[in-house]
């Protein structure tokens, strides 16, 4: 603890500007329950390290959360006959599960060697968000549904690759679109010569279901091809400690955001979305802060799961009673030939259980806290600056569910957004969030994710196949610690990545 | 390299007449090869089996054919039930699991598959949904709707029935075959230099990108053992059996066209015991059980009678009037034989929690 702190001490004297900055409590380095009192004990790695309820869970709270891991794991179908029917009429998959493995991490698709492009089918655990934006930035208001980004006409915020069969005659199992994807790859050179290959997956669109030959142009046309469409590629996400974020009090995430890290070219910001919850309940101004989603643009778990069971799945329920896609051509046309379904499809115990679910799933604990490579590792993570955003701890506030209150946790991150660079940009906005800026991931679980999956992938995308290949591509505001990290010896490379597979 | 794999499993395989001396790293390189992955290999010959009696009936459809072809499923069916408590690594990050073995059936999306009228391909199979594919949809397929028989009449298989059959089956083959390939060439297919999986397990150390240690594969491997006992007793078993016998739910009965659920779920036990006594067919060697030995002999045995006494009480399940769990659930004596499983599975459950589990550490 006294090396630890005195590491601190250097770190504020030679950094200069970090006086605002709240300080960084070093007690990280040793510290073995990340979720607090919530932190299900593991030794080791397993892949059942991410599917356990909180451990201070009430008999009572346990019970709901089974019942949610059930539904979790279910498919839906769009078979009436079956008694959880509501998938679709377009989805990116059948079950919460597929995207988030073992309530993990997902992967991307595999391209077999020699192969150029593959075509995003069944069970993949990516899809594409789509949006148009004419680049101007707009006051928060109903009318443009408080600074959400735009769907596209014809389609919705999300491209949706899959659909019933029947809704596409042309295709069949196809969606409002095939998605393909390919690898652009790089290549990063050390300051000791060293190399790592990197590779970033490049998502193209074929045959959208309203694309029709341009006789003046020669070429096929789509309200998708036009130039004013945005696309970004988004991975499914370990569901671990949602409810711990979810009860970080808002003035702490405030008061990071607060900090002065400019001479490390830092500037933390919130992001102010939509809330579901403030306008079902009739609020004039349905704004929170956003705490979910690649880019915080959701606010809560009941929010953020919700939306996924509507927009990814396709199971209608009642915080989101509308199908993605309702009101387009194509699903007018689809359901002229269907009988109408029960509005919502997910019956609202379905919808809360599934809720609950997702915010009781357990932080597994830290592992090789005392290997002097991890404590090494850990020292350098603070070092080379990487706590400025991956902020190492919190004490929660209150929380609806009494086990997350007042918990002394550590998920790496200060829940702000950040400018990282071209290299990961997407190019859209979302709410407040820019097209370069994302969400600190937490680092919570993250020495457990690639036994759970072993191709799961890190970074929105999933493009990075190593926790190296992931800080390789921090740039932006991360490439002060980037940086530092690449003058790093080897050894201490490596020791700061055995740091975080310790967490 | 490969040839020295092979040998340390062939000489583990040996040394399994005295297994209580067999070392943690014994009882991993023998689970790992001559358990789980031998275990794949089974399924996927099996599915190339699968494949051929599906052809042969198409070709020839007749009641030996179609009974050949019922019983090829029913083989296949075996080995990937009796994988269930081992289901890491590519089954899952190759998404194999939902390719083979999605449940339940999307049968309104079939039905309209069958009455378009289109081309039945593999490729075309590929492009619909995991709830269209795999082991449910040729069961299906092959057993009819389960209602009031497991056999389905020839006459009632159409021409497009036989294409989407045979498709069907194909896209099943490749899938087995790319999950036996990932534990015995190459774990990774975007990566000519990854080993196979089975490599990963078996040698664990602080290099290993996914177990650290010994004690993590140990600890996998049961924890395994739990979930699925867990999954047995408290999924698969309690779900369609429901509070009382008015909310049993036949929807929620897994492979229930074949009625062979008794038989899935004794083949889940089936893969504890496994992975416990390490034996797989005919291989003989190191499991969990040389660990519990090592420690309380009489513990070792009585665990081992447990996992047996557990496959027994799910038979013991089936209704003696015919029919399967499915028809079981709906009786006041099948649901009380129903229970008594369940109480089994849980008590195996907290035996391997808490006896076992512990060991791993000592």
């Amino acid at each position: 603890m006294k090396k630890s702190t005195l590491l601190l001490a250097i770190q504020l004297f030679f950094s200069g500007a970090a006086m605002a900055a709240p300080a960084i409590d070093m007690d990280y380095v040793n510290a073995v329950m990340s979720g607090g009192d919530t932190t299900v004990i593991f030794k080791r790695e397993s892949i059942q390290a991410f599917r356990n309820p909180a451990a201070n869970l009430s008999e009572e709270e346990v019970r709901r959360h089974m019942a949610g891991d059930a539904l979790f794991e279910r498919n839906f179908s769009d078979d009436p006959g079956r008694f959880d029917h509501g998938l679709g009429p377009v989805y990116n998959n059948t079950n919460c599960n597929a995207c988030h493995a073992k309530d993990g991490r997902g992967a991307l698709p595999v391209l077999p060697i020699g192969q150029e492009k593959v075509l995003l089918r069944q069970n993949e655990a990516v899809f594409l968000r789509i949006s148009i934006e004419d680049g101007l930035k707009k006051v928060k208001s109903a009318a443009n549904h408080w600074g959400a980004p735009v769907p596209v006409p014809g389609f919705s915020d999300q491209l949706f690759h899959l659909g019933s069969y029947g809704l596409r005659e042309d295709l069949e199992g196809a969606g409002q679109a095939q998605v393909w994807m390919s690898f652009e790859k790089s290549s990063f050179t050390y300051p000791d010569g060293s190399t790592v290959e990197l590779r970033k997956p490049i998502f193209t669109v074929t045959s959208p279901y309203d694309q029709y030959f341009d006789s003046v142009t020669g070429q096929m046309r789509s309200r998708l091809f036009e130039k004013d469409v945005k696309m970004g590629p988004r991975m499914g996400t370990p569901m671990i400690g949602l409810g711990l974020l979810e009860a970080i009090k808002e003035s702490d995430i405030r008061a990071l955001a607060a900090r002065d890290l400019s001479a490390e070219g830092v500037h933390g910001q919130v992001n102010m979305v939509f809330d579901i919850q403030k306008s079902m309940a009739g609020d004039a101004y349905p704004v929170s802060m956003g705490r979910f989603g690649l880019k915080n643009n959701t606010p809560t778990v009941f929010h953020q799961s919700l939306g996924a069971l509507r927009g990814d799945i396709g199971v209608t329920n009642y915080a989101f009673p509308d199908e993605s896609i309702a009101g387009t051509a194509l699903y007018d046309k689809f359901m002229a030939s269907r009988p109408p379904l029960p509005e919502p499809q997910a019956a609202k115990e379905v919808a809360d259980d599934l809720v609950f679910y997702s915010r009781t799933l357990a932080v597994p604990s830290r592992r090789n806290v005392e290997n002097p490579v991890v404590i090494r590792g850990a020292n350098l993570f603070h070092q080379t600056s990487c706590t400025s955003c991956h902020h190492p701890s919190f004490v929660t506030g209150p929380h609806e569910i009494s086990a997350f209150a007042n918990q002394k946790i550590y998920p790496f991150t200060d829940m702000l957004l950040h400018d990282m660079g071209p290299g990961l940009a997407d190019g859209r906005q979302d709410f407040d969030a820019t097209g370069n800026q994302w969400k600190t991931r937490p680092l919570w679980g993250m020495g457990q994710t690639q036994t759970i999956n072993p191709r799961a992938g890190f970074l929105h995308d999933g493009r990075a196949r190593t926790l190296e290949e992931a800080i390789l591509w921090h740039g932006g505001e991360a490439e002060y610690s980037k940086t530092k990290f690449t003058q790093l010896p080897k050894d201490d490379r490596i020791a700061l990545i055995q740091f975080i597979r310790s967490l | 390299m490969k040839a020295l794999k092979l040998m340390t499993a062939a000489l583990a395989l040996v040394i399994g007449g005295q297994a209580s001396a067999a070392s943690n790293q014994e009882i991993i390189t023998h689970v790992s090869y001559n358990v789980i992955t031998a275990t794949y290999v089974e399924l996927a010959q099996a599915t190339v089996s699968l494949k051929q009696a599906v052809d042969i009936f198409v070709q020839n459809p007749n009641e030996a054919t179609l009974a050949q072809a019922q019983n090829a499923w029913r083989g296949a069916r075996m080995p990937w039930e009796a994988s269930e408590a081992f289901l890491f690594g590519p089954v899952d990050s190759l998404g194999i699991d939902p390719m083979l073995d999605t449940w339940p059936l999307n049968r309104l999306d079939l039905d309209a598959v069958l009455a378009s009228g289109r081309t039945i391909t593999p490729e075309m199979i590929r492009s619909l949904g995991t709830n269209l594919q795999g082991f449910h949809t040729i069961e299906y397929l092959l057993f009819g709707d389960g209602v009031h028989s497991n056999t389905k009449p020839i006459s009632a298989f159409t021409a497009k029935q036989f294409e989407y059959l045979s498709s069907t089956a194909q896209v099943e083959m490749e899938h087995a075959a790319a999950l036996a390939y990932a534990w015995t060439n190459r774990w990774n297919p975007e990566d000519a230099s990854s080993p196979g999986y089975s490599a990963i397990l078996a040698q664990p150390g602080w290099n290993n990108q996914f177990y650290t240690s010994e004690a993590a594969v140990l600890e996998e491997l049961v924890k395994g053992m739990m979930a699925i006992a867990d999954e047995v007793a408290n999924g698969k078993i309690a779900d369609p059996l429901g509070g009382d016998i008015n909310s049993a739910n036949m929807a929620l009965v897994e492979s229930p066209f074949s009625w062979n659920s008794l038989n899935d779920f004794t083949f889940n036990i089936r893969s504890i015991y496994s992975v416990y006594t390490g034996t797989y067919r005919t291989s003989q060697g190191p499991g969990v059980k040389a660990l519990v030995e090592r420690h309380d002999p009489q513990l070792a045995q009585q665990i081992e009678q447990h996992i047996l006494g557990c496959m027994q009480l799910i038979q013991a399940i089936r209704p003696a009037g015919g029919g399967d769990f499915g028809q079981a659930i709906f009786t006041p004596d099948g649901r009380q034989r129903a229970q008594q499983a369940i109480q089994a599975l849980n008590q195996l459950h907290a035996v391997l929690e808490q006896q076992v589990l512990p060991l791993v550490d000592k």
